[in-house]
């Protein structure tokens, strides 16, 4: 092949033929553009620093002016009508804003009298409850629970249906109250849905709601047709609630159960609120081949079993899963075998720092 | 026939870089764009979910604060007393002291009135011996595991072995956490139950003033070497990996600030000892398992949850992070090859990691060739003044973009840089960074290419100045 500079297509050739002009255009054109793209970045940023200051600034009045104004309501020195009277139509929706910072704070009646101020605008709130994206329906729901949520339950309610997680957590956990328990079985009908959030987190929301939902959560637990982390949730809920008749129900399913989460929620929910004679039950799982079952099952017969059950503790000591080991441990000092605790302790077995944690946690 | 052969390959590889050069700036832009909206996103979450509601609310879950130690003497007790000051219900702390030769346990002992106390493990990661383990009897919470040097990673596998809560957090241990960051950094594993890992972001302490183990005033670096890495660190956090998590694809975690699952992480193995990358081969490795075996996992960053971290002040210390972190790199991504333009791993193995394969792992090569091979041509008038001209100050203003496009997602989230002056110097840092910095740090990842392929481990000493009251850089 003779080669000829210019002849290949290149970037760019001593000679500027079509190809090299095209690139150099192409450059050129990206300069300019880059070059206003750079200095639209920074007049946004720019725009972005004054607006955010002036917001602080305006944020800062605002609140200097109606801190007093909403104290004074607190404590019935102003009238609802008065403190309206200072807010401007343009900056209601930062009232609000600004009411639900002290929202989170405030108990009883304070709160109530709180509620109160944002009421007359709440509504506009509660139509964006619907609309919008997923944070900005989030986060009416969030105002309207914390600021109206008895008055505008029903619409809350239908937001348990809303297709995003986050906006049925904030709607739950606002209806989620002890003292309106007839908000709890549409908040355990959907418990599915929270399927992607914390069990703990989930179990204490409604645990909070007491006790008038016990009837409900044995149902569930009971229900083969309810996932298995969800009777889970139903059974740790009964354990935190500390409902005593639960035992019963909670041998029922260990008896017929395989799912691990259901077993192991179970037998938690026993030790909390089992019985002497369920302890025979219990010790069939300390044979369990899972061993998150076996660790639960040794720590529910530490609080069920007796002194007899001390050479299965120790053996369990030496189980392939340190997390059983330090089971059967805290059980061993829970059923008052320190001796056999402390042999093993001074022993000299690989697994002998277990024991002596056990020992000094007790003693701690 | 050699001069011709020559030439093509000057065009050859000036096409080469021509097209690395487009596509990783389109890389930078698309998760520029990317974080942006995820920035905001997030922003607005943050306003509808009380972070301390759902933290109180989930019971806050245990955490055990892993941060190995090695020769840390000038920084340790304040480190310490930093973390034990963290705002977050029910943590721990495992400070694992690998091995040091200086007096980073006496110092500790001393601070903390430790005393031998027995600890068990959990897992059987296999690790250097552990010699003893030690109580503080001043703040229970805190523990000391004093070990043979194993080196980072096998110091994090005896906390991790050593750890009884469902997650650790690792932490470096001359970082310092903001007192909530806690908090902020479980929230993924509250939302979402499948989470596995979660990394904060990492902001550069030189210039701030720090009291109590707090960072009471942010400001930018004297040192000019320091400031660029703020600028860097913007990018590569708030555009890079907030991009990078809003596709779905983290594939790095530092391991100054993240908070794993407990059980995963024992699954997987814990932390690869033969890597300087530890950080980023257990997170690849994370993901790489639990794709394999169908295992619905998340790994994700947030933006919110900060540790303050002294960076390099000089060009020689600066020069072995920069080598280390390019080793450590390439040495995961060849490990885990089998991930690259492989459909069955999803967006990772057919998008992030082919990235950081060619354009991250390579880039530097090619980098350093475009630059040898410009200049060549230029010189065998291959390449016109004027083409040159034009394809630099593209190269500039691109450059320029991408920083100040950081720059504002800063503005738009957190805007951790109240004061005008720090805004403006930013901006100008952006345009001067391209002017010896960038290139420096291009000959750095290049050495660590060699480094790499040299077979060369080992970290490399950093200096630190420590975090004393009042302290500003």
């Amino acid at each position: 092949m003779d080669f000829q500079p210019g002849s290949v297509v290149g970037l760019v050739f001593p000679e500027h033929d079509l190809a090299t002009n095209l690139v150099l255009i192409l450059l050129c054109v990206s300069i300019v553009a880059l070059f206003f793209l750079s200095v639209i970045f920074a007049g946004i940023t720019i725009r972005l620093r004054i607006f955010n200051t002036r917001k602080a600034l305006h944020w800062k009045r605002l609140e200097a002016e109606w801190e007093p104004l909403i104290l004074s309501h607190l404590v019935g020195e102003k009238t609802v009508a008065e403190v309206h009277a200072a807010v401007l139509p343009r900056d209601q929706l930062f009232f609000i804003d600004f009411l639900l910072r002290y929202a989170r704070r405030l108990r009883g009646e304070e709160r109530e009298n709180l509620a109160e101020l944002a009421r007359p605008w709440l509504p506009r709130i509660v139509a964006r409850m619907k609309s919008g994206d997923v944070t900005q329906r989030a986060r009416a729901v969030h105002t309207v629970c914390n600021l109206g949520v008895h008055e505008h339950a029903a619409a809350i309610i239908e937001t348990l249906d809303d297709p995003a997680p986050l906006v049925v957590l904030i709607a739950a956990r606002a209806l989620a109250q002890k003292e309106h328990p007839e908000y709890a079985p549409h908040i355990l009908a959907r418990l599915e849905r929270f399927d992607s959030w914390s069990q703990n987190f989930i179990v204490s929301m409604i645990a909070q709601i007491g006790p008038a939902i016990a009837g409900d959560l044995v149902g569930i637990l009971e229900s083969p047709s309810r996932v298995g982390r969800v009777r889970a949730m139903a059974a740790e809920a009964l354990k935190q609630l500390n409902h005593l008749d639960a035992a019963d129900v909670a041998v029922r399913v260990l008896k017929s159960e395989t799912h691990r989460e259901v077993l192991a929620a179970c037998l938690r929910l026993l030790g909390a609120v089992g019985r002497n004679e369920h302890a025979s039950l219990v010790r069939r799982f300390c044979n369990s081949t899972d061993p998150m079952v076996r660790a639960h099952a040794y720590r529910t017969l530490g609080f069920l079993g007796d002194k007899d059950d001390a050479p299965v503790f120790r053996h369990a000591l030496e189980d392939d899963f340190p997390w059983v080991g330090m089971s059967a441990a805290a059980s061993l000092v829970q059923i008052g075998a320190r001796d056999v605790l402390e042999r093993f302790a001074a022993s000299g077995h690989p697994r002998a720092s277990l024991a002596r944690q056990a020992l000094m946690q007790e003693g701690s | 026939m050699s001069v011709e052969l020559a030439w093509t390959i000057l065009h050859a590889f000036n096409w080469i870089v021509l097209g690395y050069f487009i596509l990783l700036n389109s890389v930078y832009l698309v998760t520029s764009i990317f974080a942006f909206r995820a920035l905001r996103l997030y922003a607005r979450r943050l306003k509808a979910l009380e972070i301390d509601d759902l933290v109180a609310g989930a019971g806050a879950p245990p955490i055990s604060l892993i941060a190995p130690a090695h020769n840390e003497e000038a920084t340790c007790v304040e480190s310490v007393k930093s973390l034990l000051a963290l705002n977050y219900p029910d943590f721990e702390i495992l400070v694992v002291n690998d091995g040091s030769s200086d007096r980073t346990l006496e110092r500790l002992a001393e601070a903390f009135d430790l005393v031998p106390s027995p600890r068990s493990p959990t897992a059987e990661i296999p690790t250097k011996n552990v010699r003893e383990i030690y109580r503080s009897r001043r703040s229970p919470d805190l523990w000391v595991i004093d070990k043979e040097n194993g080196g980072k990673a096998d110091a994090l596998n005896v906390g991790v072995n050593h750890c009884h809560s469902p997650f650790f957090c690792a932490i470096d241990a001359d970082s310092l956490l903001e007192r909530d960051a806690l908090s902020r950094i479980i929230r993924p594993f509250l939302e979402d139950g499948t989470t596995v890992a979660s990394g904060g972001i990492i902001r550069i302490v030189n210039g701030c003033t720090v009291n109590s183990g707090m960072v009471t005033d942010i400001r930018l670096p004297r040192s000019l070497l320091a400031s660029f890495q703020v600028l860097e660190y913007l990018r590569a956090f708030l555009a890079g990996r907030m991009g990078w998590d809003a596709m779905n694809s983290t594939l790095i975690i530092s391991g100054a600030f993240g908070l794993f699952r407990r059980t995963t992480v024992v699954d997987v193995g814990g932390y690869a000892t033969d890597t300087v990358g530890e950080d980023m081969e257990l997170v690849v490795r994370m993901q790489r398992h639990c794709l394999e075996k169908g295992i619905p996992a998340r790994i994700g960053f947030v933006p919110d949850p900060v540790a303050w971290t002294e960076c390099p002040e000089t060009m020689k210390v600066l020069g072995r992070q920069r080598d280390r972190w390019q080793r450590g790199l390439i040495e995961t991504l060849s490990r885990h090859r089998v991930m690259l333009f492989n459909r069955r791993y999803g967006t990772i193995g057919t998008t992030a990691f082919p990235y950081f394969y060619c354009l991250e792992m390579m880039g530097p090569i090619i980098e350093l060739c475009g630059y040898i091979v410009f200049i060549a041509s230029w010189f065998a008038g291959i390449l016109t003044p004027l083409f040159v001209t034009a394809f630099l100050l593209v190269a500039l203003v691109l450059g320029i973009a991408l920083s100040i496009a950081a720059v504002g997602l800063e503005e738009l989230s957190f805007r951790r840089y109240p004061r005008q002056s720090d805004l403006l110097k930013l901006f100008a840092l952006a345009i001067v960074e391209n002017f010896g910095f960038r290139q420096l740090c291009t000959y750095w990842r290049v050495r660590g290419v060699y480094s790499a392929l040299r077979g060369r481990k080992g970290w490399g000493k950093m200096d630190r100045k420590g975090f004393g009251d009042g302290a500003r850089g």
